[in-house]
């Protein structure tokens, strides 16, 4: 299941803050029009699909396709579940350009349409997620778990994204060097089970800022 | 075999990938390799197509280039011959069979890795991939480009097929709800393109169904006679199924429609099967061509171009910005030198903001590579703004490489009576489907009588026809001469202009300024100047689109003139403008303009008379940067500046630096976060460009305390924090050689050495490019680099920083500027 050209109604403001720090008067105003300009701009797509699963020792088995998912901690993320939903989302290369353009003419907006970016990515992966719970009514999902977090290699995003033949769908790739462009993209895994599941913890490991995030640099998380 | 096209009506095939799944394959696994392990499978699929009635099969080679078969242990050639063969192989067949000669194309897919900026794949390498794949398939009887989402990876698609085979070539790109691609390519964009390079047949394959792809070809069929190719999916797919929700039936019946909008070659896409195909067969068999031919609209040929996202048609008056050139522009000149791209592409985005339409694009200047600054530029600039270009060198090579890369149909400026002139611009214009501008002047320079440049307008006209240039592409500039030197030209061009654009029905271009060389209150001049040009059919001004007179007599022409219906783009740009009358001392009364949507925009709110000493400005300009005022920093920094006397080191040592550090301070502190340090520090960026632009007048000394290379390094494309430190080092006075992203561990040691700089900072986000941080450093030191090396990103740490033999470790952009000071001094 595929959506293209979604809008976004409005930025989670409590989000963008973590990221931007609480504005003064003056970046407020700044970010009210760049939410505005970019909500207009970026039109993101998402695709999804959904696959049986058998967890060997070796790994998560996709059935009906070529891939297995490799570690000790997928394989623990998805313990107890029947299916997976492989997702994959990006806000397309419009984003990357509006902060490349505001890189050039205005540093501060560049910084704020990043942090804007960074917020609506996980929109809209909450969006999708909405979409696959509906899918698979009175059925348990884990948390996103993505491509590259604990001993879940990188190296198998490409093949993941060839199985939800992401490049079709959205316009996802990924390049040699296993970086997602466009450069605003997610990509992973939500555990579906029939029965409830041992409740996981949302922490740093599945946030998408978690090689950026200024908490968890300074040993800190958000929530502290 | 262009033949084909002659036909009524041509049938594709159905879905590979459907049929091939339906067969068993797992997802995950390269499909063309069962050009290999299952060819008798291939070849079913094929013939049962052709049962269905398919003119042309497509050839299992879709993925099969060198990226995507980088590891699969075959290569391209194998593949795509392997699959041509099959293919091959079943079409004799059926011949033998029926009688009937099936064709066979050449099916390439985008190549899996999107093009910069973007992606990584530069023009050059697509070109390549799709070089290879097109030589291997040299056998097929055509090439299809399908499932594109890029209209720059299609055009090196297309120069690779038209440059290395004679084979016809049909595109189809896919198009989403919105009829634009992913990367916002519009369908008008693509058929102004593909029109203008030269494809056989062009439209849009997978993505929706027939009914919604409707209204592709009417859009596409404004901008081009060539054959129209409809191939959508059997509708949308079930999300838990994957099933698609059209029957062969209602398919066929809605392909009808396609084509009594005008479509002349149909197949199908994800989730058709040789039962969709048969019902569209016989569906298409009851039609008449020449009677829906007889109810088609007639295609007007318009004039237009375009960049991948926006269309500009010449159907009204249209400015072209001028600003990036070089001519007499100190500063344009010194960035060219420096390599300065940033300085460019705010001239880019001043002019657009201001009003521009296109944009002319002139980086010619002795002494530097004008072929690979203007690659470089033109890279840039369609980076990140969606005006079309208009390509501007005296030099067909470098015309050329930048039509090559240029994702649209861009104008070059230009081509003149002159017959070397015609012969080797035109045959470039036409081969990458451009619009041209043509000067009327020859090898006897500009005539002086309207009536002789008519006349080589006429001959430039006739010259790009019998290149196979159409006309709606040859615009014409009728030269302004300068007024005070020839006052009787002046009429003359607008004659010539006026006679052109009504006799010989061609769009006019015209350079407004020099008009009013050499005389007082030039703006006056040109403005007026304008007007009568723009009332005498002038289509295209070249202007400065910053100067608001100027901007300001277009919009009041296309208001009166009624191509602005309602008022509405004069309202929308003047609606908070109040004009009030003041008197200036020699008496006379002058109108001024305020809340004009010029590159003044932020106007400053100091008010002069409150300013009485310089200690009192120095105080009001540290809260200007404190609170991130930029018009107004900048606007008291001019004023200390007017004084010939003031000396700029105590702005920058006694004003600006502090100002810096305390806001620096704060942040560190956490009383203020990175927006507001980067709109502090933008303030004294603006404070410092005041400074440098009086030393240009003054020829004084330059401000820079020394000079730092920075880079994101090679396999990383994150680059925003890279450049967030260079915001910052700029504006506490260093130089900052930006490398850019990507970069080569060879390309910064080069550069370090070339430029001397003390310090390199590298930066990287990502920890698996970590990696490429340690062998930057590496080679910086086996090659005895004479300097120290900081490093910073998400990822990093202070440890790791060691580790890798960095000499410091920045947390954040402020404590590179930290850095600095100790290495560079302050």
């Amino acid at each position: 299941m595929k959506k293209t050209n979604i809008t976004l109604q409005k930025i989670n403001r409590d989000e963008l803050y973590r990221y931007t720090g609480t504005p003064d008067d003056l970046v407020r105003g700044i970010i009210d029009k760049s939410e505005e300009e970019f909500i207009n701009v970026v039109k993101p797509s998402y695709v999804w699909k959904i696959f049986d699963i058998k967890i060997y020792d070796n790994g998560v088995d996709l059935i009906g396709t070529s891939v297995t998912l490799k570690g000790e901690s997928i394989k623990k993320h998805l313990k107890g579940c029947e299916k997976i939903a492989v997702l994959a989302a990006t806000l397309t290369g419009e984003a990357d350009r509006i902060i490349r353009k505001y890189q050039i003419s205005d540093m501060a907006k560049a910084v704020i349409m990043d942090s804007i970016a960074s917020v609506s990515i996980e929109q809209i992966c909450n969006m999708a997620e909405e979409d696959i719970k509906e899918a698979v009514k009175n059925s348990y999902l884990t948390y996103r778990y993505g491509v590259g977090y604990g001993d879940f290699p990188l190296e198998q995003e490409k093949e993941i994204l060839n199985i939800i033949d992401a490049m079709k769908n959205i316009g996802l790739c990924s390049t040699t060097d296993n970086i997602l462009t466009p450069l605003k993209s997610v990509v992973c895994v939500i555990g579906i089970s029939r029965n409830v599941l041992e409740k996981g913890q949302k922490g740093c490991v599945t946030c998408n800022m978690n090689k950026s995030c200024k908490y968890r640099m300074q040993g800190l998380n958000c929530g502290q | 075999m262009k033949k084909i096209f002659d036909r009524d009506y041509i049938i594709l095939d159905g879905a590979m990938g459907t049929e091939i799944q339906k067969r068993g394959l797992k997802l995950g696994g390269i499909p063309e390799l069962l050009n290999i392990t299952s060819k008798e499978m291939i070849e079913q699929i094929h013939l049962s197509y052709m049962e269905s009635g398919s003119d042309i099969v497509y050839a299992n080679t879709f993925g099969a280039n060198g990226y995507k078969l980088k590891n699969s242990g075959y290569s391209v050639k194998e593949i795509i011959e392997a699959g041509i063969d099959i293919a091959k192989s079943a079409t004799d067949k059926f011949f033998a069979k029926t009688g009937k000669k099936v064709y066979v194309a050449l099916d390439l897919g985008p190549i899996g890795q999107l093009l910069e900026p973007t992606g990584i794949l530069s023009f050059d390498e697509a070109y390549e991939y799709y070089k290879e794949a097109i030589l291997a398939g040299k056998h097929a009887d055509l090439v299809i480009l399908e499932t594109q989402t890029d209209l720059l990876e299609v055009k090196s698609a297309v120069l690779a097929a038209k440059e290395n085979s004679d084979l016809p070539i049909m595109v189809t790109m896919t198009f989403e709800e919105n009829l634009r691609t992913f990367t916002g390519c519009s369908v008008e964009a693509m058929a102004l393109t593909l029109n203008g390079l030269g494809v056989d047949a062009m439209g849009v394959n997978c993505s929706l169904g027939p009914k919604e792809l409707l209204p592709v070809v009417n859009k596409i069929r404004k901008y081009t006679s060539i054959p129209v190719i409809a191939k959508p999916n059997a509708g949308l797919p079930d999300p838990l199924t994957n099933t698609y929700n059209v029957s062969p039936e209602d398919f066929a019946n809605d392909m009808e429609l396609m084509a009594r909008a005008g479509v002349k070659v149909f197949g199908g896409c994800c989730g058709t099967t040789p039962e969709f195909i048969k019902a569209l067969t016989d569906k298409i068999n009851t039609l008449s061509f020449e009677e829906i031919k007889k109810d088609l609209p007639e295609i007007n040929r318009v004039s237009a171009v375009c960049s991948p996202t926006r269309v500009v048609s010449i159907d009204e008056p249209r400015i072209i910005g001028e600003r990036i050139n070089p001519t007499g522009k100190k500063k344009f000149k010194e960035a060219l030198l420096n390599n300065d791209i940033d300085y460019i592409l705010n001239q880019a985005t001043e002019q657009i903001e201001a009003g521009a339409d296109i944009l002319d694009v002139n980086v010619g200047l002795p002494g530097i590579d004008e072929k690979n600054m203007m690659i470089t530029a033109v890279k840039a600039i369609q980076g990140i703004v969606d005006v079309p270009l208009q390509i501007d060198s005296t030099i067909p090579e470098v015309l050329e490489a930048a039509l090559r890369i240029y994702a649209g149909k861009p104008i070059v400026n230009s081509v003149n009576g002159e017959e070397k002139s015609l012969d080797t611009v035109l045959p470039i214009v036409k081969k990458y489907g451009a619009a041209v501008v043509g000067l009327t002047l020859d090898e006897n320079g500009i005539p002086k009588t309207s009536e002789e440049r008519f006349n080589i307008a006429k001959k430039i006209l006739d010259k790009a026809i019998s290149y196979g240039i159409p006309k709606e592409d040859v615009y014409i500039d009728c030269l302004t001469l300068t007024a005070s030197a020839e006052q009787e030209g002046v009429m003359e061009t607008l004659k010539a202009l006026n006679k052109v654009k009504n006799e010989l029905g061609l769009k006019t271009v015209l350079g407004v300024s020099n008009i009013s060389f050499g005389l007082p209150n030039r703006e006056l001049v040109n403005q007026a100047f304008l007007t009568m040009a723009l009332n005498n059919g002038l289509d295209l001004p070249i202007i400065n689109p910053n100067i608001t007179a100027m901007t300001g007599a277009f919009r009041a022409f296309k208001l009166l003139a009624g191509f602005d219906k309602n008022s509405m783009e004069f309202i929308d740009n003047y609606s908070e403008v109040t004009v009030k009358t003041v008197s200036v001392p020699n008496g006379a009364n002058v109108n001024i303009s305020e809340g004009n949507s010029s590159i003044t925009a932020d106007k400053g709110n100091v008010n002069n008379d409150n300013i009485s000493d310089s200690n009192e400005m120095h105080n009001k300009l540290s809260i200007a940067i404190e609170k991130g005022l930029k018009s107004e920093g900048v606007n008291i920094a001019k004023e200390l500046l007017k004084n010939d006397d003031y000396d700029q080191m105590i702005l920058i040592n006694n004003v600006l630096i502090p100002a810096l550090d305390k806001t620096g301070a704060m942040f560190e502190k956490g009383k203020i976060f990175l927006p507001q340090l980067i709109l502090s520090a933008s303030v004294a960026q603006g404070c410092f460009e005041v400074i440098k632009d009086k030393m240009n007048k003054t020829g004084g000394q330059s401000v820079s305390k020394g000079k730092i290379i920075l880079a994101t390094v090679k396999g990383d494309i994150h680059d925003i924090g890279k450049n967030i430190v260079k915001v910052l080092l700029e504006n506490y006075g260093y130089t900052v050689i930006d490398l850019g992203k990507d970069v080569e561990y060879q390309a910064v040691v080069d550069a370090a050495i070339e430029h001397n700089a003390k310090l390199v900072g590298l930066s990287a986000l990502m920890t698996t490019t970590l990696v490429s941080m340690e062998e930057t450093i590496k080679l910086l030191r086996e090659n005895n680099v004479d300097c120290k090396v900081v490093v910073g990103g998400a990822v990093l740490t202070e440890d790791y920083a060691k580790k890798i033999g960095a000499d410091f470790y920045a947390k954040d952009a402020k404590e590179s500027v930290d850095v600095a000071k100790i290495v560079l001094g302050e």
